[in-house]
C-alpha cells in the first residue's frame, strides 16, 4: 500500500457505473495520466432522455445507446492522443469473475442500486482474505440523491466493509399497509399503488398508451374515494416518480461527490492518509445551507462479510 | 422538459423558470474551475452568460492549458442542444457600474488581481439613493488549489427562500384552537357511541382533540397530560390499533406551535427592518416577499396566530374520516388566506396570486439570509487559519505561509478533482440563489480534502 510519490508506480482501476457519477468519476481521473495507465468502465444500463441533465458525455443522438461504450468513444473522439487505456464493459457487474477483479489497484463506484455494491464488496474482500492480505484493494463509493451525497472508503480487512453499515441504509420506504392501499386510500400515493399493484399489474412503463390508461385509473380512483388531484402536479411523472420511486439528481451533487471519491485516490495513492483511524466515511447535504460530515464508520465484529478477516 | 425530470422533482417547473431565465456573470482565468462552474451550470438549464476573462492570453478562447478538459470553451455550451449564449470580453476596471445589473448572479473564480476586488469594493462605498445604488447582484467567490478550495457567497440585499424543503415537514394541528368546523366535525364523533370497528378507523387527531376536550380548565393541558388521559381511556381499544399508537406518538403535534411561532416572529422581525429599502431592491422575488411579510405582520396583528397552511400529515384511519378532516384544514386554511388577501390587496395589489398562495404555503418554512454589509476585502480579517492560507496562496502573497510536509504535498497534487468539488459547489449554491428555494451557505466555507472536511462560517 505505500506507494511512493517519486516513483512512477502505475496503477489500473476499475470504475463501476457510467451514469452521471462514474462520468465525473473518469472525466476526473484522465489529469491523473502520471500514475494510471488503464481504467476500465462497466455499466449494462443504456442512455435515456433524462439521464442528459447531468452528462456531459452524452448527447440526444446516443439514446438507446449502451453508457460504457459512449463514455469510451467520447475520449476516443476527444483525447486521441491519451495515454491512459479506456476499456468499456457493457455488461452486468454480477458476472465479474474474481480474476478480473483482483486485477485492478482501486475500484471507484458511482452507482445508484445497493445489491451491485454489496457484491463488489463482497469479492474484494473475499480477495484480501483468500490472498492473506497479498491482495489489498482499496474501494471507494459514492453515491447521490438530490443534493445529498456519501462517500465510503473501504480498505479490506483494516476499515469497516460496505455490509457493516447495511443498518444504517433507511429502510426500503415506509410501507404503508396493504389495506390501506385497497380499503383507505388517502392520499394519491395511496391510489397510484393500488392501480399499479392491484389494477393494472402489467402495465409497461415505457407504452405511453399504457401511461395514458394509467392515469385515467388513477384519477377514476381518487374520485371515487374523493382524494382530490393537484393538478398542476398530477401527471404522467408524477406517477412515474411513484412507481419506480424515481431518486432526483442534479449535475452539481455528482461533480461534489466525484470530486471527493477521486481525492480518495488521491490520498491513498500518495500515502497521504493514515488508515488506523481513517474517518472513512463522509456525508454531504446541501439542501440547507452546507453540512458535511466525516466519521470513523467502526467495523461491524458480526459483519457477514469481514468479521472472518 | 423531459431532459430535466431529475432536477424538477428537486425544485419543479416554478425553479427550472427561474433558470432558465437567469444572467450570470463569471469572472476569471480559463482554468478548470470556471470550465466545471460553466458545464456544471449549463446541465441543468442556464442559457445566458458573460465571461469577462482575466487570462494574460491574448486568444481567450484556446486552450493553453494541459489541465482543461475541454479542449474549447464552445464544447461546454453544446452540452445544452438549446441555445445558449455566452458573451466573452477582457476584464478591465474600468467596466461602467450599470453594466451589473444586467446579471442575477456574479461569480468570481480563481482571481490573482486584488484591484478586481477593490474595483468592486468601490462600488459598494458609493453612497446609496434611489436611482443609483444597489448595482451588484450576489456574488459568489471561490478558489481551489492542491486538495483545498473554498466558496464565499455575499448578498447585498436580504435573500429570501419560501421553498426551504424541510427533511421533516412541520405540520401544525392547532387542536388547542379549535374553529367552528373542527368543532362540528370532532363532536360528530361520539367515542362512547362508536363500535369497535369505527374506533379502530378513526384518525389519531380525534382522541387528541377528545384529550383536550375532556382534561379540565383548571389542569395543565400538556403532551403528558394527553398521554395520560390516552393511558387512561375507557374504550374498546386494542393497544395494537394503529391509530391509537399514531395518537400517542404524535401527542406533541396536537398544540399550537409556539417555538414555530417564535422562529417565525424573528424571521419576520430581522426581515422588516430591511423594508425600507424595498424600493431599492434589484430582485423582484426578495421584493415581493418583503412586502408580504409586512402585510403578514398586519393580518398577525389582528388575528394572533401563524395560520396552518391546510396541510395534514398522512395518518391511519378510513377513508372517509380523513378526506373529511383534510378539507376542514384545507376550508379553515384558504378562508383565512381570503383574509391575508384582503390585506394584500390594500397594500401591494402588483403581487400575482399565485405568488401570494406560494407565501402563504410556506410560511412555516420562510427562511431569509441577511445582506452584508462589509467590503469584500474583509475576508483577509478571517479567523479560519486554511481560508486565509488559500487567499495568501491565490494572491501570490506564499510567503505569509506555514506549511509542513503533508501540507505542501497536498497543494501540489493534481488538483482537478478539487476544482469539480468546488465548482459543484460553487455551482450549487448558484441553483439555491436562483431558484430561491433551499437555503444557501451564510457565507462561506472552506473545504479541506485532507481531512475531507468542510467548514462553514461568516466572515
Amino acid at each position: 500500500m505505500n506507494y511512493n510519490s517519486g516513483s512512477a508506480i502505475t496503477i489500473k482501476i476499475l470504475i463501476l457505473g457510467a451514469g452521471g457519477l462514474g462520468s465525473e468519476i473518469l472525466k476526473n481521473l484522465i489529469p491523473l495520466n502520471k500514475i494510471i495507465n488503464e481504467i476500465h468502465i462497466i455499466d449494462f444500463d443504456t442512455i435515456e432522455l433524462t439521464n442528459l441533465n447531468r452528462q456531459f458525455l452524452f448527447n440526444e443522438n446516443d439514446i438507446g445507446k449502451p453508457k460504457a461504450i459512449v463514455a469510451k468513444s467520447y475520449f476516443d473522439n476527444h483525447f486521441p492522443d491519451l495515454d491512459i487505456n479506456i476499456i468499456a464493459h457493457n455488461e452486468d457487474i454480477f458476472n465479474l469473475s474474481m480474476d478480473f477483479i483482483q486485477s485492478f489497484n482501486f475500484v471507484i463506484s458511482g452507482l445508484d442500486s445497493i445489491e451491485p455494491r454489496r457484491f463488489i464488496n463482497q469479492k474484494i474482500l473475499q480477495l484480501t482474505k483468500d490472498s492473506n492480505y497479498n491482495i489489498c484493494i482499496p474501494f471507494i463509493d459514492g453515491g447521490t440523491e438530490g443534493f445529498k451525497g456519501h462517500v465510503k472508503t473501504i480498505i479490506p480487512g483494516i476499515t469497516s466493509c460496505w455490509e457493516c453499515s447495511i443498518d444504517t441504509l433507511p429502510s426500503i420506504q415506509e410501507t404503508v399497509p396493504m389495506c390501506t392501499i385497497a380499503n383507505n386510500p388517502r392520499s394519491i400515493e395511496h391510489i397510484i399503488q393500488y392501480v399499479i399493484n392491484v389494477q393494472f399489474t402489467n402495465a409497461n412503463l415505457d407504452d405511453k398508451s399504457h401511461l395514458d390508461k394509467l392515469l385515467q385509473l388513477c384519477i377514476e380512483r381518487a374520485n371515487q374515494f374523493n382524494i382530490t388531484i393537484d393538478e398542476k402536479k398530477f401527471n404522467v411523472n408524477y406517477i412515474l416518480g411513484v412507481i419506480k420511486k424515481i431518486i432526483p439528481s442534479v449535475s452539481t451533487t455528482n461533480a461534489i461527490i466525484a470530486g471527493q471519491c477521486c481525492n480518495m485516490l488521491i490520498k491513498i495513492y500518495y500515502d497521504l492518509l493514515n488508515f488506523d483511524n481513517l474517518k472513512n466515511f463522509s456525508i454531504y447535504n446541501g439542501s440547507d445551507s452546507v453540512f458535511n460530515y466525516v466519521y470513523v464508520h467502526q467495523r461491524n465484529p458480526n459483519c457477514t462479510v469481514c468479521s472472518s478477516i | 422538459m423531459e431532459k430535466y425530470d431529475r432536477q424538477l422533482r428537486l425544485w419543479g417547473d416554478n425553479g427550472q423558470s427561474y433558470i432558465e431565465s437567469a444572467n450570470i456573470c463569471i469572472i476569471g482565468p480559463h482554468n478548470p474551475l470556471l470550465q466545471e462552474t460553466l458545464k456544471n451550470l449549463i446541465l441543468p438549464g442556464f442559457k445566458k452568460f458573460n465571461w469577462l476573462n482575466t487570462s494574460d492570453s491574448s486568444n481567450i478562447q484556446s486552450n493553453n492549458n494541459n489541465d482543461l478538459f475541454f479542449n474549447d470553451i464552445n464544447d461546454i455550451l453544446k452540452l445544452n442542444e438549446d441555445k445558449v449564449e455566452l458573451s466573452i470580453e477582457l476584464w478591465n476596471n474600468s467596466i461602467d457600474k450599470s453594466f451589473w445589473k444586467n446579471f442575477q448572479i456574479l461569480i468570481i473564480l480563481s482571481i490573482n488581481d486584488k484591484s478586481i476586488i477593490s474595483y468592486f469594493d468601490n462600488l459598494l462605498s458609493l453612497p446609496k439613493n434611489d436611482n443609483d445604488s444597489l448595482y451588484l447582484p450576489p456574488i459568489i467567490l471561490a478558489h481551489s488549489i492542491g486538495l483545498f478550495g473554498y466558496v464565499h457567497l455575499k448578498f447585498f440585499n436580504p435573500h429570501f427562500i419560501l421553498e426551504t424543503h424541510p427533511d421533516y415537514p412541520r405540520y401544525d394541528l392547532i387542536l388547542d384552537k379549535p374553529w367552528p368546523q373542527l368543532k362540528q366535525f370532532m363532536d360528530k364523533l361520539d367515542l362512547t357511541n362508536l363500535n369497535d370497528s369505527l374506533i379502530s378507523q378513526l384518525p389519531y387527531v380525534v382522541f387528541l382533540y377528545k384529550a383536550i376536550e375532556a382534561i379540565p380548565n383548571n389542569e395543565i393541558k400538556s403532551t403528558t397530560s394527553i398521554k395520560n388521559w390516552l393511558g387512561n381511556i375507557d374504550l374498546p381499544i386494542n393497544n395494537g390499533n394503529l391509530n391509537f399508537i399514531q395518537a400517542k406518538r404524535y401527542s406533541y403535534l396536537a398544540f399550537y406551535d409556539t417555538e414555530s411561532e417564535a422562529r417565525i416572529l424573528k424571521i419576520l422581525k430581522d426581515a422588516v427592518k430591511f423594508e425600507s429599502e424595498s424600493n431599492l431592491w434589484r430582485d423582484n422575488f426578495n421584493n415581493n416577499v418583503i412586502k408580504l411579510v409586512k402585510c403578514f405582520k398586519i393580518y398577525l396583528d389582528e388575528f394572533k396566530f401563524i395560520p396552518i397552511n391546510g396541510e395534514i400529515p398522512d395518518m391511519e384511519s378510513k377513508s372517509e374520516y380523513f378526506i373529511e378532516l383534510e378539507k376542514v384544514y384545507r376550508a379553515k386554511s384558504e378562508s383565512d388566506k381570503e383574509k391575508f388577501k384582503g390585506i394584500t390587496r390594500q397594500n401591494c395589489p402588483e403581487i400575482p396570486d399565485d405568488f401570494i398562495n406560494l407565501f402563504w404555503k410556506n410560511i412555516r418554512n420562510i427562511a431569509f439570509v441577511k445582506p452584508s454589509k462589509k467590503p469584500i476585502h474583509y475576508i483577509w480579517d478571517t479567523s479560519d487559519l486554511l481560508f486565509r492560507d488559500l487567499l495568501e496562496l491565490q494572491f501570490g502573497t506564499e510567503n505569509n505561509v506555514q506549511m509542513d510536509e503533508k501540507f505542501q504535498l497536498s497543494l501540489v497534487v493534481n488538483s482537478y478533482s478539487t476544482s469539480s468539488i468546488i465548482a459543484g459547489i460553487a455551482a450549487q449554491e448558484v441553483l439555491k440563489v436562483i431558484t430561491h428555494q433551499y437555503v444557501p451557505v451564510d457565507d462561506a466555507l472552506v473545504y479541506n480534502g485532507l481531512d475531507d472536511e468542510i467548514n462553514t462560517f461568516s466572515i
